[in-house]
């Protein structure tokens, strides 16, 4: 067999392979957390299990779409945990308000997500404030309100709609992970396909040439928060609805959490660089690390060191693909 | 041993890949000489440069320094046998004084403890003795303008025993009277014993200050030249190479242009910034370029004409009304800018070139950007704009710096627009390059003479060769205002210079 000489099709081929790689270097991650995990546990890769993960992963994932919105613009959003708490507050006590309707629950954690989301936007806009100052703020203010409508009593006994949305299913599949997905791929396709998308991406890359090629910065940076704010709020609800209980300090985690998701999937804090597809993988990988500690039966005071030093090990290995795959 | 040469380079290859950058390149830098290495964008300048700064390492021949054979493996080394680099980039601290800045490595004292005052005497030894100049070394060093934060920096080598000193393209944005300083700091420099390469694109910089000349083109000598036998004309060809001379010699004519006198656009009485009652016209079908020194107030034109900043007092008229007053209306109303800056206000850098091309005006489709329209109208104008290494798949990070600079005005040229503003239409860009960039403005204006072209620029000569009216700008006023066919470049020089004054409204202005 004779060898082929490499052409410049090959040549191109192959240079695109490497940027392929470099770009996508979290989808080499997610599969080989795969691999690993079912080599650990043989209850890792079993329908149930599997079905299981995506049920945990759903809250965190809703929440990281937000996350991956604000963090292409380069900036950071601290108020995730405040929001869902409080979100999860007011719809609790306005459903029951209402005898237990759904609509009102979800509306009203929409509500207070988005009034969250636009203090966000505008002071980060217009007082010049990083909106990582801006949210660490405002989230600790919904924390605090959050306490406050109850006097930090618990909401139990939601009404059976409102807690349809996080134990239904539909054939094997969580609801509630129907919805992260949905949400999710929709706004995959808003970022890929959309002028609105690939200027979130001009403004992540140069804010300023951005301005100056006449793209509504200002504008399209509160929507953005307001988007997270949204997805915050959804949050909040779908939480409520999925553990039965509303609770003033509920999803407090998360706040960083989404970030980790979002940056393991691949996207630059920098901002300007990657996408929702990412952050899916990601937001799926940390549940994965719980799941799997669970499996193999690691002492819950060892499991938070663990987590850690797996979320630690995951962002330096895609490090070092990005940096590899460029070279 | 030649003990007057102090950097000798020997038939140096470098390659990466396929790609042969350097092809057997020769020089010598002789003790007490300023050297400049000239070439157009991809001839092998930077390469050459990152070999002797210890960036990287030549594939093949030999570096000598003081007669020793050297190779670097970082730029360290080289620094440590005092050859020193000042990139465009000066890497000091904003936040620390001047002072601090010069001893930030090594501060002068004993015992972990300062001395101030041998640090001011060393300050002052190094700028007034050794380099002729007076800095004010108690302040910010943001508070200086860049050209003195260069003296600063090579004050700073100064402390570091330099030797060898390579400035790359230390004059790309300073005006002509901080030039001048610049050079005469460099001369006092090469009487002190410091030899220099100079990179610079400014041919009569080059013609006035360099002992040796070196041009390089596709990686190969094109051309040695010591100060005695050396002219701009003589530089060009062998920067240019005789091909390039024929390709674009047929655009050179300016001289036949339909007359207009329509106004597009004026600034009436304007006083904004450094500017004080300013008043201007920019004339349909012509191409209008402001110069001065650095911060003459011409770059100040720019932004108002765009409507990045407001006027304090007096008018902007555009179509007989008041003319925009942010970004994006102005944007709608026709008028369009390119900063001067590529890289703080222009390209997108990890983005594609076609989207960094078509991002002032996505196509749509169905509310969705329309893939294919992108893909067809950014190959037409990058047919139409000969931007070199243009792939779909490549981000505009990838291209060389004349071609990202195309790509930006391609930005603009799918969409309508009346009068497109560009500051420093070419800083940064080869020769060739540059030439390519201001046939084109010449013939927007020609083929559609409804528009207005607005440049704002400190090289004198680039704006004669392009403009056909130039205002020149002194202290935020406007001194001189020239009709280019009827006027010597020599007069527009010395009117920024501040020298003669040249009364506008009798000239052209009406």
């Amino acid at each position: 067999m004779s060898v082929k000489p490499l052409t410049t099709s090959d040549m191109d081929r192959r240079y695109a392979i490497m940027q392929w790689l470099s770009k996508y270097s979290f989808i080499i991650i997610f599969f080989l957390l795969l691999i690993v995990s079912s080599s650990l546990s043989n209850a890792f890769l079993t329908p149930k299990n599997l079905f299981n993960i995506l049920l945990e992963t759903s809250v965190l994932g809703v929440v990281s779409v937000g996350t991956t919105f604000v963090i292409l613009i380069a900036g950071i959003d601290l108020s995730i945990g405040g929001v869902i708490a409080l979100s999860g507050m007011v719809s609790g006590v306005l459903s029951k308000a209402t005898h237990g309707s759904v609509i009102i629950a979800i509306a009203a954690a929409l509500l207070t997500g988005c009034v969250v989301g636009l203090v966000n936007g505008v002071a980060t806009v217009y007082g010049r404030v990083p909106s990582f100052v801006v949210t660490l703020a405002t989230g600790t203010i919904a924390s605090g309100l959050a306490l406050l409508i109850t006097g930090g009593q618990p909401i139990y006994n939601l009404s059976k709609s409102v807690l349809s949305v996080g134990g239904d299913y539909i054939g094997p599949i969580p609801l509630i992970a129907i919805i992260w997905l949905v949400i999710a791929l929709f706004a995959l396709l808003v970022l890929k396909l959309t002028p609105f998308g690939r200027q979130i991406y001009a403004i992540g890359d140069n804010n300023f040439a951005a301005f100056l090629s006449g793209i509504r910065v200002n504008l399209y940076t509160i929507l953005i928060f307001v988007v997270a704010g949204l997805l915050s709020g959804l949050g909040g609800f779908l939480y409520e609805s999925w553990v039965n209980v509303a609770y003033p300090d509920a999803g407090s985690s998360y706040t960083l959490e989404s970030i980790a998701a979002v940056v393991i999937g691949g996207t630059s804090l920098f901002g300007g660089i990657g996408g929702v597809g990412g952050t899916i993988l990601g937001s799926l990988m940390l549940i994965i690390f719980t799941n799997i500690f669970n499996l193999v039966g690691l002492p819950a005071v060892l499991q938070m060191v663990g987590y850690g030093c797996l979320i630690l090990f995951a962002l330096l290995l895609n490090q070092w693909l990005q940096k590899y795959n460029a070279s | 041993m030649n003990d007057s040469i102090v950097l000798e380079v020997d038939s140096v290859d470098k390659q990466y890949g396929n790609n042969k950058v350097l092809k057997g390149i020769s020089l010598q830098i002789h003790k007490n000489s300023i050297h400049a290495i000239l070439g157009a964008n991809g001839a092998g300048k930077s390469t050459l440069v990152n070999i002797l700064s210890g960036v990287t390492t030549p594939t093949r021949g030999t570096v000598l320094f003081q007669g020793r054979p050297v190779a670097f493996s970082s730029p360290r080394e080289a620094r440590d046998l005092g050859i020193l680099t000042m990139h465009q980039e000066l890497d000091l601290m904003p936040n620390l004084t001047v002072w601090e800045n010069l001893f930030v490595e090594k501060f002068p004292g004993r015992f972990g403890l300062l001395n101030r005052r041998e640090a001011m005497n060393l300050a002052k030894e190094i700028f007034v003795k050794q380099m002729g100049i007076t800095i004010p070394v108690l302040s910010k060093l943001k508070s200086l303008p860049v050209s003195q934060q260069q003296l600063v920096y090579l004050g700073k080598m100064l402390t570091k025993n330099a030797k060898l000193i390579i400035l790359d393209e230390p004059s790309a944005s300073l005006g002509e009277a901080e030039q001048e300083i610049l050079h005469e700091v460099m001369r006092k420099l090469k009487e002190q014993g410091i030899s220099m390469i100079l990179i610079s694109h400014k041919l009569d910089e080059v013609v006035k200050l360099c002992d040796e000349i070196t041009v390089l083109r596709d990686g190969t000598v094109s051309g040695r030249y010591n100060h005695s036998n050396v002219s701009v004309a003589k530089l060009i060809q062998s920067i240019v190479g005789p091909e390039a001379e024929k390709q674009t010699g047929h655009l050179q004519d300016t001289n036949h242009l339909p007359s207009t006198d329509e106004i597009a656009y004026e600034v009436e009485g304007v006083t904004s910034g450094p500017l004080t009652d300013v008043s201007l016209t920019l004339k349909r079908g012509r191409i209008t370029a402001v110069t001065g020194l650095a911060g003459a107030g011409h770059e100040q034109i720019s932004l108002l004409v765009s409507g990045i900043v407001a006027p304090t007092t007096g008018r902007l008229i555009f179509n007989e009304e008041y003319a925009p007053t942010s970004v994006r209306d102005a944007i709608r109303k026709g008028i369009v800018f390119i900063h001067a800056d590529r890289k703080i206000g222009g390209i997108f850098p990890n983005m594609s070139i076609d989207e960094n091309i078509m991002m002032s005006r996505l196509p749509r489709r169905f509310g969705m950007v329309n893939r294919t329209e992108v893909r067809s109208k950014t190959e037409e104008l990058v047919g139409r704009l000969s931007i070199a290494g243009y792939t779909s798949r490549k981000t505009i990070r990838q291209l060389s710096g004349g071609n990202q600079q195309k790509a930006l005005i391609a930005r603009w040229l799918h969409r309508d627009w009346d009068i497109l503003v560009c500051a420093e239409p070419t800083r940064g860009v080869d020769v060739s390059g540059r030439r390519e960039i201001h046939n084109l403005f010449k013939n927007i204006v020609r083929e559609n003479p409804s528009r207005a072209i607005l440049l704002s620029g400190d090289d004198v000569e680039e704006m004669f060769e392009v403009a056909d009216t130039i205002y020149v700008f002194h202290d935020g006023k406007i001194t001189g205002c020239f009709n280019v066919r009827e006027t010597k470049l020599s007069d527009v020089q010395s009117a920024v210079l501040g020298g003669n004054h040249n009364e506008c409204e009798t000239a052209y202005h009406k």
